[in-house]
């Protein structure tokens, strides 16, 4: 009876004990299962996480030249040594080596590094010799990182057009700004294995994303040319004691920007400290009311539309009303009876207001609209703004408009859209769009070769025809011959016109100040160049011939000797 | 034609035969040898290859340090290359070496043969450079005329001075 009973009991442990034992192995189980089949993901991918990091790979951002290969923008590595003194050895000896190799103050260093704090700065912007001379030795407690910087060797001169790359690496203004995405290329992800202790585990690379390129832009912009606008522009500006001032030089058979400066302007290796009213590029940025400079447009539309002809005739009284208000000439006098040619000569508002008034609101306008006023250029610079031009229909149009737009008041302009309109009338009536990038350069994804793309230009529209074009070259050749003898260089037919314009302000216009511009091209007959000289607030002389014209010349001057410009005689001569 | 049994003494030489082959049975231990030996082989193996791979890697993590190192002192060359030939530089340079900017000169040009050329041509009276350096250049500005006449032919009369 007991030895009964107690296999009963026996059977019974032995039962309960092998439930038990299947309940343990049933959770394990379970376990498994959930975490191999249900929670696979989220644990494989934290798994992942532990030993998987990964990076971002930069392209190096694309260098920038100018026509001649001249770099304007390229990268270069500095250090910044730092130390975490718990961690330095010997506090005297190290203070020596870096002393020896940074050239720092020996005792400033030993102060650093037998500090109590966790982190000092040693050095930032450290070159490129001594950071690896002290990478190399090894310090302990000594940290040498290198960060990529971009260098702009020309400094100021170019600020403007090549603008400048902030900390993130992001490029503004100029063409750092235009074309930022090109110039950066596309960022690439790489998975690095990492060790234990967290060091890289060399292995192949594991690319999530490859980075791509970026682009090297070759710029129109001949760095001579801009070399001789900026010291004229500079000479201007302290000559005739001028706030600020544009240049803008360009191929007007092309549309190629061969120099483009403003002053003042920044140095765009230290852009943080830089006014932030100079950042943006003056010339496709901030407009004026021209002046006379745009009865160049106005005269070449009266040509086109047939309104007008050189010896056509007409009576100027002085002054002249349109929309019930009384327009007068620059110099409040009446010149008689005058030709078209003279009248463009003496730059006379009325007969400026004359020729717009019979064109008619409808075909005045749709010429300023033709010759791209009012409208982004397209040029290949940051932050370009349209200029204003009030249209008939518009809340703010009046019909005097009509008459102060002829010559250039009213209306608010771009250098570049100026310059651009008038190298229509030099090149025989082609509106161009202006471009300063000549060549993108892209390296092959394998490495082997590069791409090259060629920038072509670009016609907008024939703004008028080729015939008014010349005449109307004819016509400021004999401006300049006549009238503006200042901008005259010796063996050359110079085609140009003056502009002094009034400055608008809150209580009508400014009675002191002017802005002064001249724009001019030669040889007129085969123009290679087109240059702009703009100035603010001249002290000196209120008017544009005694001043923008005068740089002008001395910019004319020097282009044609430095373009190998043969005097027109013997150029003419020789063909 | 149903089967017939072996005969006795055939039954014995299976036998015999079956015996010997179970004397030539491998022992265990060689088999055992024969495996670790093969494992120990394999191991080594696996082991020199992965140091191959080990320092095949390492040695182009080195390389890839060394060519980024060559691109950044590349970079800081073409850094100084560009400063050398900015226009500031190259004027510096120039004055100290005394170059000093010239005044441009003016050939005066009679009687050329291009028609309808009269309204371009120079004013020849106030051509050239003015007072002393005129004269003391006439010489050379002679020969230049000379050359620019034998350059366009003899059609063209060319004649300088002050």
């Amino acid at each position: 009876m007991n030895d009964t009973a107690s296999r009963q009991t026996d059977a019974r442990r032995v039962t309960v004990l092998a439930l038990v034992l299947t309940f343990v192995l049933a959770v394990v189980v379970a376990q498994l299962v959930r975490y191999q089949v249900f929670q696979h993901t989220e644990l494989e991918a934290m798994a992942r996480a532990q030993r998987e990091h990964k990076r971002d790979l930069l392209p190096e951002r694309g260098i920038i030249a100018d026509a001649d290969g001249h770099l304007l923008a390229l990268n270069v590595f500095q250090w910044e040594i730092t130390a975490s003194p718990e961690f330095v050895r010997d506090s005297q000896e190290e203070a020596d080596i870096l002393s020896s190799l940074m050239g720092a103050d020996r005792t400033t260093l030993y102060t650093q590094l037998s500090s109590e704090a966790k982190w000092v700065r040693l050095g930032l912007n450290v070159p490129q010799d001594i950071g690896e001379a002290i990478a190399d030795r090894q310090l302990p407690g000594i940290m040498c990182d290198l960060y990529p910087l971009r260098i702009y060797p020309s400094g100021k001169m170019p600020a403007h057009v090549i603008g400048f790359v902030n900390q993130t690496g992001n490029g503004f203004y100029g063409v750092e700004g235009y074309y930022n995405a090109l110039l950066k290329g596309i960022t690439g992800t790489v998975v690095i294995e990492e060790d234990g202790l967290g060091s890289d585990i060399a292995e192949p690379p594991r690319f999530l994303r490859k980075p791509k390129a970026s682009t090297d832009l070759v710029l129109t912009l001949d760095l001579n040319i801009q070399y001789i606008a900026q010291q004229e522009l500079q000479r201007a500006l302290n000559q005739y004691k001028a706030e600020s001032g544009t240049v803008i030089v360009m191929d007007p058979q092309t549309g190629a920007l061969l120099a483009v400066v403003s002053l003042p302007t920044y140095n765009p290796n230290e852009f943080a400290t830089a006014d932030p009213a100079l950042l943006a590029d003056p010339s496709v940025s901030s407009m004026w009311e021209p002046g006379s400079i745009l009865k160049i447009i106005t005269w070449s539309a009266g040509l086109d539309s047939g309104t007008i002809t050189p010896e056509m005739t007409v009576y100027d009284k002085g002054e002249m009303e349109v929309g019930g208000r009384v327009l007068e000439n620059s110099d409040r006098k009446a010149h008689g009876e005058v030709t078209m040619n003279e009248a463009l000569g003496r730059s006379l508002n009325t007969v400026a207001a004359y020729i717009s008034t019979t064109m008619g609101k409808d075909r005045f306008y749709t010429y300023l609209r033709r010759f791209g006023f009012g409208d982004l250029t397209g040029v290949d610079l940051a932050s370009e703004g349209p200029g204003r031009v009030k249209l008939p229909g518009d809340t703010d149009w009046f019909p005097s408009d009509l008459g102060t737009n002829s010559f250039g008041q009213g209306i608010a302009v771009t250098p570049m859209q100026m310059v651009r309109a008038v190298a229509a009338v030099a090149n025989g009536g082609l509106l161009l769009k202006p471009y300063i990038v000549h060549q993108f350069v892209t390296e092959e994804e394998d490495g082997r070769g590069r791409t090259v793309v060629q920038v072509k230009p670009e016609i907008t529209r024939q703004a008028i025809s080729k015939e008014a074009a010349q005449t109307m070259t004819d016509m400021l050749v004999d401006a300049v011959e006549k009238r503006t003898t200042e901008a005259r260089v010796r063996g050359y037919r110079i085609a140009g016109k003056t502009g002094t314009a009034q400055i608008p302000t809150a209580f009508g216009y400014d009675p002191d100040d002017t802005i002064v511009s001249f724009v001019g091209y030669a040889p007129a007959d085969d123009p290679q160049f087109i240059v702009l000289v703009k100035l603010d607030r001249p002290r000196t002389s209120r008017w544009a011939d005694r001043t923008a014209a005068v740089a002008f010349r001395a910019i004319a001057e020097q282009l044609l000797v430095y373009m190998q410009i043969p005097p027109d005689d013997i150029r003419l001569a020789q063909h | 034609m149903a089967s017939q049994p072996l005969p006795m003494p055939a039954v014995q030489a299976a036998e015999r035969v079956q015996k010997q082959l179970y004397s030539r049975t491998i022992p265990v231990r060689t088999v055992v040898a024969v495996f670790g030996a093969l494992l120990i082989l394999f191991a080594w193996l696996h082991f020199v290859l992965a140091l191959q791979i080990a320092s095949t890697n390492r040695q182009i993590y080195e390389e890839s340090q060394e060519l980024a190192r060559v691109e950044r002192h590349n970079a800081v060359r073409l850094l100084r290359i560009a400063e050398a030939e900015s226009p500031q530089n190259l004027e510096q340079r120039a004055i100290q070496v005394e170059y000093r900017p010239q005044q441009p000169r003016y050939l005066m040009v009679k009687q050329t043969s291009v028609e309808g050329m009269e309204h371009r041509r120079l004013d020849t009276t106030s051509v050239f450079t003015s007072g002393s350096e005129a004269q003391t250049t006439s010489m050379q500005d002679q020969s230049l005329a000379q050359h620019v006449a034998e350059r366009l032919g003899t059609w063209l009369h060319i004649d300088v001075g002050p």
